[in-house]
């Protein structure tokens, strides 16, 4: 067996909640030792991101980390890039890391694309000469030429992305970290990406470390996934099985947040489906913020249950907030009497939903003893966007602004 | 320590780069360009001319003003630039800090290093003057290496003091321009150090920029090797400032991505 290449023992990080204490309080604490005891015994507001967490990684692995906002996947990360040190415990890393943990990191805005490569490799530990022979290849790989001496503060999104993931994966890195930076790009860039961290890990033997809401990358990349639930590790293992778990366990807890319980009359309405379609009507995974988008459910049911039949559609964040639900009777919507079958919509015009992953679930219910559950169904997908943090909220809403002209000014 | 030089050396590119980032973006969209680092210490220098030369008269021992304090000057602003732009550098760069990990007393170090650009191209209007003012050359400018190394000593210790500390206590960014003002001062930059009373010298003399500043001049406009009694000491601090100053700096290091 190699050495492998990340190995974490028992690795504990607390974060201190709130602000340091000031000079003043630092001052005044030291007029009396009694006071700083004080101040030692209030310091109890402190976040554990990460409680006993052990872990190896070989040369040649690629390893996925998922699990819902908070959990401390990007701690994990900012440990493996030496950004910060574990309160306990111990990370050990060989050779160069690369991290694409925030887009556009390391990059300064006023300088060209071209004066960033420069700036990055350097920050990477790149000599110039070693840079300048992978100028052009970097180059390419983002499809920049006809930019690349222009200020990258005129850069959109997906060219921020495009030359920082360049920049991170011609590096030769010994360990590759990707924090869900690569969702802004196009699907063709997403696809070179891919096609890139796959050459690494399967020609070059390098090891890639991905954190990721689209489950469709890391299934189709890692080779081990790890499921990190409030700072322990909930579940390590093949990455089907693994997501499989956290996906049921979002979807328990959601059943268990909004009081619903399915009855035996399970299996009287059959959700045969359950898509998301865009704005152009066509199904789709990821959207923007403020995307319109179509639930289409199919369904079968019993004449039994026919007229008695109504759905709710809700959507669920993957640390279970239930951040809206809605019923269709409420909405006014009845179903037509007399059929015993067929494809519901409901269409929302915006989601208004900050960058995450959800899941849609609908469920369907008794219209008559409300919320009686005859069944459920979920999908998940993405929101993305650039620029966009905890900063903005929980949730997505930009108004429009203007400015009113003093009464006594016009 | 062997290991954090290591580390250092390694990254020795990034110190290149990031320097000339400093310079490039400082300058990139002000009007003057590198002209400022001319135009700063020319203008205190006129000032303090019309203020100390015609106004109150400070002894030079024979030597032009505008020249004598201009000799001092360079240095100062040097170690001003240099204090200003150091402490703030790692609170400002804190996206930088908090998403990749290199060593960090580049970020300071490379302020230092921006204001060195200054400081020679302040330097080419400094030899203009002394060939103007038909100053002599004197064989001991060739100590100036000496000095100047020294004096970098002084100020990559201070900055690495000041710029870890501004992480924790962000007061530090207000004690900046009176710490700069009151050093100013303390220095003797617009007059000489004879100035200051016999019984004062030993305390003057704890101000590395005493020794420093007076042997600049020693050697630029007296032509005399730098005054050792004065000389001493402050490389002494100096160097324990540098020091120190690392050693503080690394230790604390862990530290500033969670807190910044």
């Amino acid at each position: 067996m190699p050495e492998p290449v990340i190995r974490f023992e028992q690795v504990h990080k607390a974060y201190r909640l709130g602000t340091l204490p000031s000079l003043r309080e630092r001052l005044s604490s030291w007029s009396t030792l009694l006071r700083r005891q004080q101040a030692a015994a209030n310091d109890v507001r402190t976040l554990w991101a990460l409680r006993g967490v052990d872990l190896c990684v070989q040369p040649g692995e690629t390893v996925g980390i998922i699990g819902p906002n908070g959990a401390g996947k990007t701690t994990m990360l900012k440990l493996i890039a030496g950004i910060t040190k574990p309160t306990s415990g111990r990370v050990h890393v060989r050779g160069r890391v690369s991290s694409l943990i925030e887009l556009g990191a390391g990059f300064h805005p006023d300088l060209t694309g071209r004066e960033n490569i420069f700036l990055n490799g350097a920050i990477l530990g790149l000599r110039r000469r070693e840079i300048e022979r992978l100028f052009d290849q970097i180059v390419a790989f983002a499809e920049l030429e006809r930019f690349i001496d222009t200020p990258v503060k005129r850069y959109s999104s997906g060219m921020y992305a495009r030359l920082g993931f360049a920049v991170a994966a011609h590096v030769s890195p010994d360990v590759l970290l990707v924090d869900e930076v690569l969702s802004v790009g196009d699907a063709a860039f997403q696809r070179r990406c891919y096609e890139k961290v796959w050459d690494l890990v399967h020609h070059e033997g390098r090891s890639v470390l991905m954190v990721s809401h689209g489950f469709g990358y890391i299934r189709a990349l890692c080779n081990r996934v790890v499921w990190l639930q409030r700072g322990e590790v909930q579940q390590i293992g093949e990455p089907d099985a693994v997501i499989r778990a956290y996906e049921s366990s979002v979807f328990s807890n959601a059943r268990l947040r909004a009081g619903l319980n399915a009855t035996e009359e399970e299996g009287q309405v059959q959700i045969v489906s359950v898509t998301l379609l865009n704005e152009n009507g066509l199904p789709a995974e990821t959207y923007a913020p403020c995307d319109p988008i179509t639930v289409r459910i199919t369904y079968l049911c019993t004449p039994a249950v026919a007229n008695d039949l109504s759905f709710a559609v809700g959507v669920m964040r993957d640390d279970t907030l239930n951040c809206y639900t809605s019923y269709a009777d409420e909405c006014g919507f009845l179903l037509p009497a007399g059929y015993t079958g067929g494809v519901v919509e409901a269409h929302y015009p915006a989601l208004r939903l900050m960058p995450g992953s959800y899941q849609m679930y609908v469920t369907a219910l008794s219209r008559n003893e409300r919320r009686t559950l005859y069944t459920y169904r979920t999908v998940g997908f993405h929101v993305m966007a650039a620029g966009l943090d905890i900063r903005h909220g929980s949730f997505y809403n930009a108004p429009t602004w203007r400015f009113v002209i003093p009464e006594d000014e016009r | 320590m062997i290991r954090h030089l290591q580390m250092l050396w390694l990254h020795r590119e990034l110190l290149w780069v990031w320097t000339a980032r400093e310079v490039r973006v400082r300058y990139k969209q002000s009007l003057l360009g590198v002209g400022w680092a001319i135009l700063q210490p020319l203008a205190f220098t006129l000032m303090f001319t019309a203020v100390f030369s015609v106004v109150v008269k400070v002894p030079t021992g024979g030597i032009p003003y505008p020249i004598f304090s201009f000799t001092a000057m360079l240095p100062w602003t040097l170690l001003a630039t240099s204090v200003n732009f150091g402490v703030s550098s790692l609170v400002s760069n804190m996206n930088l800090v908090t998403k990749i990990y290199f060593p960090r007393e580049i970020l300071p170090m490379a302020a230092t290093g921006a204001a060195i650009v200054d400081f020679l191209v302040a330097g080419v209007l400094y030899v203009a003057m002394l060939l103007w003012y038909r100053m002599p050359i004197y064989p001991t400018a060739l100590l100036l290496p000496l000095l100047l190394a020294l004096q970098l000593a002084l100020i990559v210790g201070v900055v690495l003091y000041g710029a870890a500390g501004l992480v924790f206590y962000r007061d530090i960014r207000f004690l900046v321009p009176l710490g700069l003002q009151l050093w100013l001062y303390a220095s003797p930059v617009i007059y000489p150090a004879s100035l200051i009373p016999e019984r004062w010298q030993w305390l003057y003399r704890l101000n590395p920029m005493v020794g420093l500043l007076e042997s600049y001049r020693a050697v630029l406009l007296l032509g005399q090797l730098p005054p050792a009694s004065l000389l001493a000491p402050a490389s002494v601090i100096s160097l324990a400032l540098l020091v120190s100053g690392y050693l503080w700096f690394k230790r604390v290091e862990p530290a500033f991505a969670d807190l910044i």
